[in-house]
């Protein structure tokens, strides 16, 4: 065999394995998220065809009289409602396609007389039961498929209020951490760096912060800024003078936000900073002793060297940073119950989970996903350097 | 820099260190200080008092024998709570570690693969296969977590191990790191190895494997980290309690003992110790993932 | 012959572990007084029964999130809590079994049930779920404090400007913090009805413009931020408003008798000093009804073990539950049993109470009333008008109503 043909077997074998989950786990879900976004996917839906139920029972019930009692069919022909009994006793919600179809083809006869014949008295999974007594289109009753809208949910978002919010939210959270955890960041690797005793030391105790879940922290901030707590306290302690009064951090919907993004920056600088330090070390003295000899200042050397010259690091962690703030999710689980402060995952959770609406929720997770993708695109043009 | 120059900045230096120090630690003392505090306790006069964490000021007089804060003696009683009153407390805990750790190997496993075969091999479509994934970096958890609970529910791996697991094996930031490991691994070892005659297999598992101890540290640091600390996916995933991992514990525990602060740190903190008792005996490898992102080509 | 005792083994083993089965039922955890009452009821039942074990699962978290979740995946409960106010959005998805056949099969006595508390659990002629227990809301009051500063206590009698004259003088004589409400809709029902408004107009779209509406919601906001005499749990540092009371931060709040089992359990010696009164009326007396029904899982795969577990929860399990955590019996028989005289205006106030469950067209209430809670929250924060909250209501409501 070929070495190239011998190579390139290799090389599948070898990546096969990530292929095939991220085709399976990442690329299929981006498909269907955006064909889920065109249908209104109700994922309580999603088990009705597997109800088990016994028919007997079920006619019973809808006709008021007993299986032994009845002798013939005429006797319930006529208290028996086909679409009644479909929907609540079967319990079954129908669309128009599945409508027509049961008006069309379900044979009642068959299965009254069934019925009168005691031949109902087991368990049968609605699907069993449907795709039995429907003379044609048993496909339609097998597995629940949601219904096309078209751009129904697109033209929806776009009329949401909390659309809006959910997204000013996250934008806004992005805007003020990135920069402050990035900035932050720096500055304690430069003093770090600044040949200081220990650093072994400051390194573990930043870093602490970024191990711990978001639950733990949010628990303990919970409990640092709650009304009493500690955090007021020291702020009334030095500012009380200025008439500062305590402040319930987080379900006050003017500070909610900020309450967390604090948190947010707490957990996440320190993380950071090992990045700029190991670039920081990069960077070789010669260059500021030469500096020095040209008798440069040190914030000059700062902007001059120091800067320009960790610009991949400082690209990576405001790109991961923005991927990262885009999607915060579990702070404002734990901690926000104001919907005006929730961020747009958090929304898209509420729509998918709670109101039962999988199409409206991938309509906003496409939104997002747009969103991030311009602003990498953008920060990556105006912070150029290939990372 | 001239001499006082050099000390003004050096000293600017250590309060800023000293500062932050102080900012990143204290949350955490504080909490455990809170955890100590029983939430009921006799006094010497056997009259059953509460005490209230919020109180202030807080008398914290750890010097005492026994020591005290907000006017209670500290016990470890609420830790033991704990345990009582959450007796899946071990179940979560070894739920948390199977889920990290099998997303660990697994990531390990499918990373060290596949970043050789994009560092070293080459294949039709690399590049193509290489932008993709590099693009699916940039989506949002919340993009994919529908369909992919979905596929879960169809396959009826809802509330297994598996389900938990499949997902999360193939992390590609971990596929990434490996590639930039494997790119700059010396490639005479291998040139060396293949004069020999090993064939592809031979010179990945006997040479550039055992070498690339310090990359998967690192991956296997991260990975676990993620792992153990996410939320968002067990709690879509799981549907009985048996099945919950600590963070999904924790935010039940919330639920029960609303504002029954010494026990909500208490749970906190043990949450959190496994990670710091890892964290501190791997300290090198954790903060190496920190360096290591930033490392070019 | 080892071989021979160990295949025997084996296979009991294997038969006795299918004949048990195991019911999972799911409800919210509640505070540590229900908690303990329902884990005595399981254990109750597990001890009389050989075939059937009970298991308690409670969801943390956002209990409807979670459930649905669960349900979706199929992978939910047996027995389940519903809430009045999700119960028809529900019943419409089909996701709960219909009681019925059970029911006129084992002649069950649901007529010793409240007949408006059946009522509230059916859909289209159908039982869809058994109440439980209800609650209705009252007046809590601190008798010690008002002794303190020397102002009457409150009455049955009141009226809503009664209640904000005597928050006034405690406030004058120096008492901080005379009362807490909660930014939460349900609370703010019982005040429409009492200045003569109401929720929803006769096609369902809503009432909460009008100006009787306005006029209480007004009265309510203002508590808190014009006379300031109000102030929200949280602000105080507590939980909920039953957590306020108890920790002895204020002085009166509107709460239900699950407070009253949870002083109980946890602040005993704030019991003595309770008085609990109707809550204040003005052109006529309102309270709340509140009620959780046990349901089944349609998909569940033992109704009939289920059905005998939801049998001894509103049977036997009531009494226990109604005796440890202080809600009222939703059967007459246990009602009428229950003379805990702390209980009383409770029971008094359901002549006047409207059930938790506000009609509208789809039958889905929980994103609307999500919704207001914000508009609520945002109202008492200051930071945005009555007006303003009036209007996002106006203009959205029939948005909020739909899936």
């Amino acid at each position: 065999m070929k070495h190239r043909t011998k190579e390139a077997i290799f090389g599948y074998v070898f990546a096969s394995p990530v292929i095939i989950i991220v085709l399976l786990f990442t690329i299929y879900p981006i498909i269907m998220v955006f064909y889920y976004s065109f249908t209104n996917y109700n994922p309580l839906e999603t088990q009705k065809f597997k109800y088990p139920f016994n028919p007997q029972e079920s006619i019973e019930f809808h006709v008021g009289m007993f299986q032994d009692e009845v002798r013939s069919v005429d006797e319930i022909k006529d208290s028996f409602d086909l679409f009644s009994f479909v929907q609540y006793d079967v319990g079954l919600n129908l669309n128009e396609e599945q409508k027509q179809a049961v008006a069309e083809y379900f044979e009642v006869e068959k299965l009254l007389e069934d019925f009168v014949d005691g031949k109902l008295n087991k368990i049968l999974t609605t699907s069993e039961f449907m795709t039995t007594y429907m003379a044609k289109k048993k496909n339609l009753f097998k597995k629940y498929t949601p219904q096309l809208v078209g751009f129904d949910n697109f033209k929806r978002l776009f009329k949401d209020e909390y659309v809006r919010i959910s997204l000013v939210n996250t934008l806004l959270y992005t805007a003020i951490v990135v920069p402050v955890q990035t900035f932050l960041a720096v500055l304690l690797a430069v003093a770090a760096n600044l040949k200081v005793k220990g650093v072994k030391f400051y390194k573990v105790v930043f870093f602490l912060p970024a191990i711990t879940s978001s639950a733990a922290i949010s628990m303990i901030f919970w409990l640092i800024y709650s009304r009493p707590g500690i955090l007021n306290r020291i702020l009334v302690a030095l500012f009380g003078g200025f008439g500062f009064q305590p402040v319930d951090w987080l379900n006050n919907p003017n500070t909610a936000l900020f309450a967390i993004m604090l948190m947010n920056i707490w957990s996440t600088a320190g993380y950071f900073m090992v990045t700029f330090l190991a670039g920081l070390q990069d960077i070789p003295s010669t260059l500021y002793e030469a500096a020095d000899i040209d008798g440069a200042s040190g914030t000059q050397k700062f902007w001059k060297i120091t800067l320009p010259l960790l610009r991949p690091q400082i690209l990576f962690v405001i790109v991961m940073g923005t991927i990262g703030c885009m999607q915060v999710f579990d702070q404002i689980y734990f901690l926000i119950n104001n919907m005006r402060n929730i961020t747009i995952s958090f929304y898209i959770y509420k729509n998918a989970f709670e109101y039962g609406n999988m199409g409206y929720a991938s309509s906003l997770a496409i939104i997002l996903f747009g969103i991030i993708l311009l602003i990498t695109f953008l920060q990556r043009k105006y912070i150029p350097e290939e990372y | 820099m001239t001499k006082s120059k050099w000390k003004a900045a050096r000293i600017v230096s250590y309060i800023i260190l000293i500062a932050y120090t102080l900012i990143s630690l204290f949350p955490f003392l504080w909490a455990a200080l809170v955890s100590f505090v029983p939430l009921t306790y006799f006094d010497e006069n056997g009259i059953k008092k509460g005490t209230d964490v919020m109180s202030w000021p807080p008398k914290i007089r750890l010097f005492e024998i026994p020591p005290k804060a907000f006017g209670a003696p500290l016990t470890l009683k609420n830790y033991v709570k704990v345990f009582e009153v959450v007796p899946l407390y071990s179940r979560w805990f070894l739920n948390t570690l199977i889920y990290a750790g099998l997303v660990t190997i697994g990531n390990i496993l499918i990373g060290t693969l596949g970043g050789y075969a994009f560092a070293r091999l080459r294949f039709p479509l690399k590049e193509f296969w290489f932008t993709l994934f590099l693009g699916t970096m940039m989506i949002p958890g919340q993009v994919t977590m529908i369909p992919q609970y979905t596929l879960m529910v169809n396959w009826g791996l809802v509330n297994t191990y598996s389900g938990m697991v499949f997902p999360k094996l193939a992390n590609i930031f971990g596929l990434f790191l490996m590639r930039q490991f494997f790119m700059n691994f010396p490639k005479e070892l291998e040139e060396a190895a293949r004069i020999d005659g090993a064939g592809v297999f031979g010179t990945f598992f006997r040479i550039v494997l055992p070498n690339a101890r310090p990359a998967i540290g690192a991956l296997a640091i991260y990975t676990f980290l993620g792992a153990w600390n996410d939320f968002q996916w067990p709690l879509i995933i799981t549907s009985r309690k048996e099945m919950y991992t600590l963070t999904l514990g924790l935010n039940f525990f919330k639920t029960s003992y609303y504002t029954f602060w010494p026990y909500m740190m208490a749970a906190t903190i043990i949450m959190t110790i496994p990670m710091i008792i890892i964290f501190l005996s791997f300290q090198n490898q954790f903060v190496e993932t920190g360096r290591a992102v930033a490392v070019k080509g | 012959m080892k071989k021979l005792v160990l295949s025997v083994l084996m296979i009991l083993l294997v038969v006795s572990s299918f004949s048990v089965v195991t019911i999972t039922i799911t409800g919210w955890p509640g505070n540590p007084a229900e908690e303990a009452a329902i884990s005595e009821i399981v254990q109750k039942f597990n001890a009389s029964h050989q075939d059937i074990q009970v298991r308690w699962d409670p969801i943390a978290g956002d209990y409807k999130q979670t459930l649905m979740t669960r349900l979706s995946g199929g992978q939910g409960p047996d027995l389940f809590y519903v809430d009045i106010y999700v119960f028809e959005e529900l019943a419409r998805a089909n996701v709960l079994q219909q009681l019925d056949l059970y029911i006129s099969r084992d002649k069950f006595d649901i007529d010793d049930f409240y007949p408006n508390l059946v009522e509230a659990f059916t859909f289209n002629d159908r039982v869809y779920g058994i109440a439980k227990d209800f609650s209705t809301l009252a007046l809590f009051y601190n008798k010690e404090i008002f002794d303190k500063y020397e102002v009457a206590y409150p009455t049955s009698n009141d009226t809503w400007f009664d209640l904000l004259y005597k928050a006034t003088l405690l406030k004058e004589r120096g008492y901080e913090t005379p009362m807490s409400l909660a930014a939460d809709f349900n609370r703010l029902i019982p005040v429409i009805h009492s200045f003569g408004g109401r929720l929803v107009k006769e096609d369902l779209s809503t009432a909460l413009t009008e100006k009787e509406a306005v006029a209480a919601l007004k009265f309510y906001i203002d508590l808190a931020s014009k006379y300031e005499v109000a102030l929200l749990p949280t602000t105080l540092g507590a939980g909920w408003l039953g957590d306020a009371y108890a920790k002895e931060l204020t002085a009166m709040v509107m709460e239900g008798p699950w407070a009253l089992g949870y002083i109980r359990e946890e602040f005993p010696n704030v019991e003595t000093k309770t008085g609990i009164v109707e809550l204040p009326g003005l052109v006529e007396k309102s309270s709340m009804i509140y009620t959780v029904a046990w349901s089944m899982n349609r998909q569940s795969p033992h109704k009939n073990e289920a059905w005998e577990v939801l049998k001894f929860l509103v049977t036997e399990g009531q009494e226990i539950f109604v005796q440890k955590a202080g809600v009222l019996g939703s059967r007459q028989s246990i009602a009428s049993k229950d003379t805990d005289p702390m209980k009383k205006v409770f029971y008094d106030s359901v002549a006047f109470g409207y059930p938790w469950r506000v009609p509208t067209p789809t039958g889905i209430f929980a994103k609307a009333d999500d919704y207001i809670n914000s508009l609520l929250n945002d109202l008492f924060a200051g930071r945005i008008t009555i007006e303003k909250a009036v209007d996002t209501i106006e203009k959205n409501y029939d948005v909020w109503v739909k899936p």
